[in-house]
């Protein structure tokens, strides 16, 4: 999807606390003239806000990351379950909305941001560790398996559920983020793809 | 239809058969009597039960060496409540579930409050309560209890299926539904796959960390209840490396080192494979030291499975 990002609006994409996001929208929306300030209000509050304990920030699209992968995986034993999860995901992520041109581009900088901020989890000594934790993985091993993660939690869940067409712009984001993020990891993203594919 | 998608889902399935099989022939079908069969429902069901919390454990690519110890203690401290305090059954045994608990607890608080490694602090402890256990009995066996304390073990719904079986089968199902239906199932596969994402996005890991070594301990307690009632005896020396044989049933029904990865019904295939396996060679004559040559085998083979499917594309 071609969506050109205002510079004046990149910091806040690129940011990846959501306190400052939180001032830099206040920021932003005091400053642009720009059309879509109270969609991405509501999708800051639909990814960070709580509903039972609204004083409380979590990221609730990031959970997406880290629990999709996990039903990617259980897919096949789990096959109602995942299904009405992922339709409970659409919903959750504004995909079953009629989006103009111009939300759908802010709703695709918002997934990317997203998923930047998984991958940005990707580079601790905790991830990918093996043997009950004992070993660490090496920088190599983490990018590739970041790169399967983001692969599962998008085209993976996606094609597995076969619902490509309602994830399409969550599952573009994904591959255009991990392509900016490493090319190895792209690659590997590809690749299993392809295998799936087969 | 036997394609290769069906065989490698249910290849655990398939080597569970593949020993059945060969044990029937080698024993001249004395592994398939229906007495045999009920004495392997027996024999697996203790470790079954600690088979649940160790899959948690797991589960969040940790790993808890204290089971056997716990095993041993709860063996140790609910025979010696009954029979040299005269505490009764149930009361014995809610206290011996409440002390394996609080040991899951202690484990917890050293693994995710201190940040000492789970192999490390679960080691630790493990060394600490079979001491503490040795203490309490002076080494020495402790039996003598309530007849009616053989419902964990030793008893047989409708003269058939013995309570403990029915007793693992049901901590399956929980075990089960906790990881399917629940929230904290979830949450136990997020923590496994991306521990600091999962804590990014709001769980709060220590508190599901928390839980998950009390369900561990939980489970090991309860096994030692079904092991002391099995036995009617208590012994110091009981839970001696049970932990790997729990670990090796975890792995072998696919449970992912690398954490995030695994089913309950695979760990019921994992324990019914080492059931069959230890029975097997029991019943084949053979020594018990080979039987622990072939058990570290095992769990060598399905770590390494495990490792180098890990190098391969996931389908």
């Amino acid at each position: 999807m071609d969506c050109p990002l205002d510079k004046e609006w990149r910091p806040y994409y690129e940011e990846l606390d959501p306190h400052k996001r939180f001032a830099l929208l206040e920021r932003l929306e005091g400053e642009s003239a720009q059309d879509g300030q109270s969609f991405r209000r509501e999708l800051f509050k639909a990814r960070y806000e709580r509903r039972s304990k609204p004083e409380r920030i979590a990221d609730l699209w990031l959970w997406k990351c880290v629990y999709l992968p996990g039903l990617f995986r259980r897919r096949k034993l789990l096959k109602k379950a995942a299904k009405s999860e992922l339709l409970g995901t659409l919903e959750e992520l504004r995909l079953r909305r009629e989006l103009s041109f111009e939300e759908r581009c802010i709703l695709y900088w918002e997934f990317r941001n997203t998923v930047r901020r998984y991958l940005s989890t990707c580079q601790g000594p905790r991830y990918g560790r093996s043997l009950f934790g004992l070993k660490k993985a090496t920088p190599e091993e983490q990018k590739l398996r970041a790169g399967e993660d983001v692969w599962k939690m998008s085209r993976g869940i996606a094609r597995s559920a076969q619902l490509e067409e309602a994830l399409s712009l969550w599952c573009e984001a994904c591959r255009d983020e991990v392509g900016a993020y490493d090319e190895a990891a792209a690659q590997h993203f590809d690749e299993l793809d392809r295998d799936f594919e087969r | 239809m036997l394609n290769s998608n069906f065989l490698k889902q249910n290849a655990i399935w398939l080597v569970f058969i593949a020993e059945i099989i060969i044990f029937a022939i080698a024993s001249d079908g004395t592994f398939v009597t229906g007495r045999n069969i009920i004495n392997i429902s027996r024999q697996v069901s203790y470790y079954g039960i600690a088979s649940i919390g160790m899959t948690f454990v797991i589960l969040i690519a940790d790993i808890d060496l204290s089971i056997g110890s716990i095993i041993t203690l709860v063996n140790v401290v609910c025979a010696f409540l009954m029979v040299s305090y005269g505490v009764n059954m149930w009361v014995a045994v809610f206290i011996s579930l409440a002390m394996a608990t609080g040991i899951g607890l202690i484990n917890a608080v050293m693994v995710a409050a201190v940040g000492i490694p789970a192999l490390i602090a679960t080691f630790a402890s493990q060394t600490v309560f079979e001491g503490v256990a040795y203490l309490i009995s002076g080494g020495r066996p402790i039996a003598g209890f309530d007849s009616n304390f053989g419902i964990f073990g030793r008893w047989a719904a409708f003269d058939l299926i013995p309570i403990c079986a029915i007793l693992m089968v049901l901590c399956f199902a929980a075990g089960s539904f906790i990881l399917n239906k629940t929230y904290f199932g979830r949450y136990f596969y997020a923590i496994g796959g991306n521990e600091e994402a999962a804590e990014l996005s709001g769980i709060r890991v220590n508190r599901v960390k928390y839980l998950i070594y009390a369900l561990s301990g939980f489970f090991a307690g309860l096994a030692g209840i079904v092991l002391l009632s099995r036995a009617n005896s208590a012994q110091s020396t009981v839970g001696k490396g049970l932990e790997f044989d729990v670990i090796t049933c975890v792995v072998l029904g696919g449970v992912s080192v690398y954490g995030g990865v695994g089913t309950m019904s695979g760990v019921v295939a994992g324990v019914l494979i080492i059931g069959s396996l230890t029975n097997g060679m029991i019943l084949m004559d053979v020594s018990e030291y080979t039987q622990m040559v072939v058990k570290g085998l095992v769990l060598a083979v399905a770590v390494g499975i495990d490792c180098m499917s890990k190098k391969r594309q996931p389908k």
